[in-house]
């Protein structure tokens, strides 16, 4: 099995568009985090998140030489993907301003045949890394694999489930493989 | 003091509170104070999608900017003063450069904290940043509750790569909130949010979008081909 497939979709190299949907969005610009809370659902090509909160947290510039005074700095309720603030110098790059999402009230993520659940999870942008905590089930087929926590490595697809008692229940006919 | 310099080619000879009667004092002070020139100051940090942000600072605006006032040609009415084509252009104190103009700015004697505009735009160059360019339909601005009420379409957009539109807003500028019920659309860089209803607070430092919120974000590009579709 190649658990780590599930998150495939997932990644700041893909070149696939993200859309994200949400009942609300409240983005808290001094914090510097944007906060999609109600049915919200992460779509990135074949791959979706599904949970109850996700906070984005993104660097972006303080509002520009504001010196308490004018211009234009500012959030917008700007998306939370690429919610950098208008920084001083356009050139930077939005993609860049994100730097960590949380999942949080419960998280499934599907992937054409493949699912994984868990309590809460992490991306960590600048290294591509996924941490799925808590009851964490992994999915493929008829293929169950269960533990505490997974960490995924996007780029590679790499998967390591650890804690807990990693229980593999391999369905007759599937290969011996497993998840590790 | 600001120095209003009115360069119109018809002579606006009164506005603001003063009766037609000979209070001159009374009148250059109300010309100084009137509520269209405050309002066009008041207008002006709602320059950029930012502009939320900046609501807050709409108090600190000071009166030691220079800048110039043309009017195309002032009507007294029975009930009102009708500028037509007023147009505010000049620096304030953040060394930011405007542009404010407006096919029509009417101010009833009934109520002279009050002015109303029409077909509003505005472009403000902030030192460091893009342009920003505003247009509105209609704005209701009453200085006195410092509530301007902003109807038809706005939109905001700015050279730095993101813009706002919506329909119909609330603006506080005292206490710097901006609220809209109906749809907008966030854009930033290579993003645009969505959602029902917009509510900004804080100068736009917190801003809640609610509604079928939808984000889409297409990804940075990267080399040749970036598959962007």
């Amino acid at each position: 099995q190649d658990f780590g497939e599930t998150f495939s979709g997932f990644s700041s190299s893909s070149n696939d568009p993200i859309m994200v949907e949400a009942d609300r969005l409240e983005v808290r610009d001094n914090d510097k985090v944007a906060i999609y809370s109600g049915n919200v659902k992460v779509r990135q090509a074949e791959t979706v998140l599904e949970t109850a909160k996700l906070t984005v947290h993104y660097s972006g510039n303080p509002s520009e030489s504001l010196n308490g005074g004018g211009g234009n700095g500012g959030s917008t309720g700007e998306s939370g993907g690429n919610s950098g603030k208008a920084s001083s110098n356009a050139s930077a790059t939005p993609g860049s301003s994100i730097t960590r999402i949380e999942a949080e009230g419960g998280v499934l993520v599907t992937s054409e045949n493949r699912t994984a659940t868990g309590d809460r999870a992490d991306f960590e942008m600048a290294t591509d890394m996924v941490t799925l905590y808590g009851n964490v089930v992994l999915t493929e087929d008829d293929n169950v694999l269960r533990g505490e926590k997974l960490v995924v490595n996007l780029k590679t697809k790499q998967a390591q489930m650890q804690g807990g008692r990693v229980q593999t229940i391999l369905a007759p006919g599937s290969s011996g493989q497993s998840g590790q | 003091m600001a120095a209003a310099t009115a360069t119109a080619t018809a002579q606006p000879q009164i506005f603001g509170r003063a009766r037609l009667s000979a209070r001159d004092k009374a009148f250059r002070k109300a010309k100084r104070h009137s509520a269209f020139v405050r309002f066009l100051r008041v207008l002006l940090p709602v320059g950029g999608v930012a502009g939320i942000a900046v609501l807050a600072l709409i108090g600190q605006f000071s009166s030691d900017e220079q800048f110039d006032l043309s009017i195309a040609k002032t009507t007294i009415a029975k009930n009102a003063i009708i500028m037509d084509n007023p147009k505010l252009t000049g620096f304030d104190r953040y060394d930011r450069e405007f542009r404010l103009e407006a096919d029509r700015a009417i101010q009833k004697f009934t109520s002279p904290d009050a002015v109303t505009l029409e077909n509003i735009t505005a472009h403000i160059n902030s030192p460091g940043r893009g342009p920003v360019a505003i247009d509105a339909v209609t704005a209701d601005f009453d200085n006195a509750k410092g509530d301007l009420q902003m109807g038809g379409n706005i939109v905001v957009d700015s050279a730095d790569g993101y813009g706002l539109t919506l329909t119909g807003a609330q603006i506080d500028t005292k206490s710097g909130t901006l609220k809209s019920d109906n749809p907008v659309s966030i854009t930033y860089q290579d993003s645009e949010t969505t959602g029902n209803s917009i509510d900004a607070t804080d100068g736009g430092q917190r801003i809640i979008i609610q509604g079928n919120v939808r984000t889409r974000i297409m990804p940075p590009k990267r080399g040749q081909g970036a598959a962007v579709n």
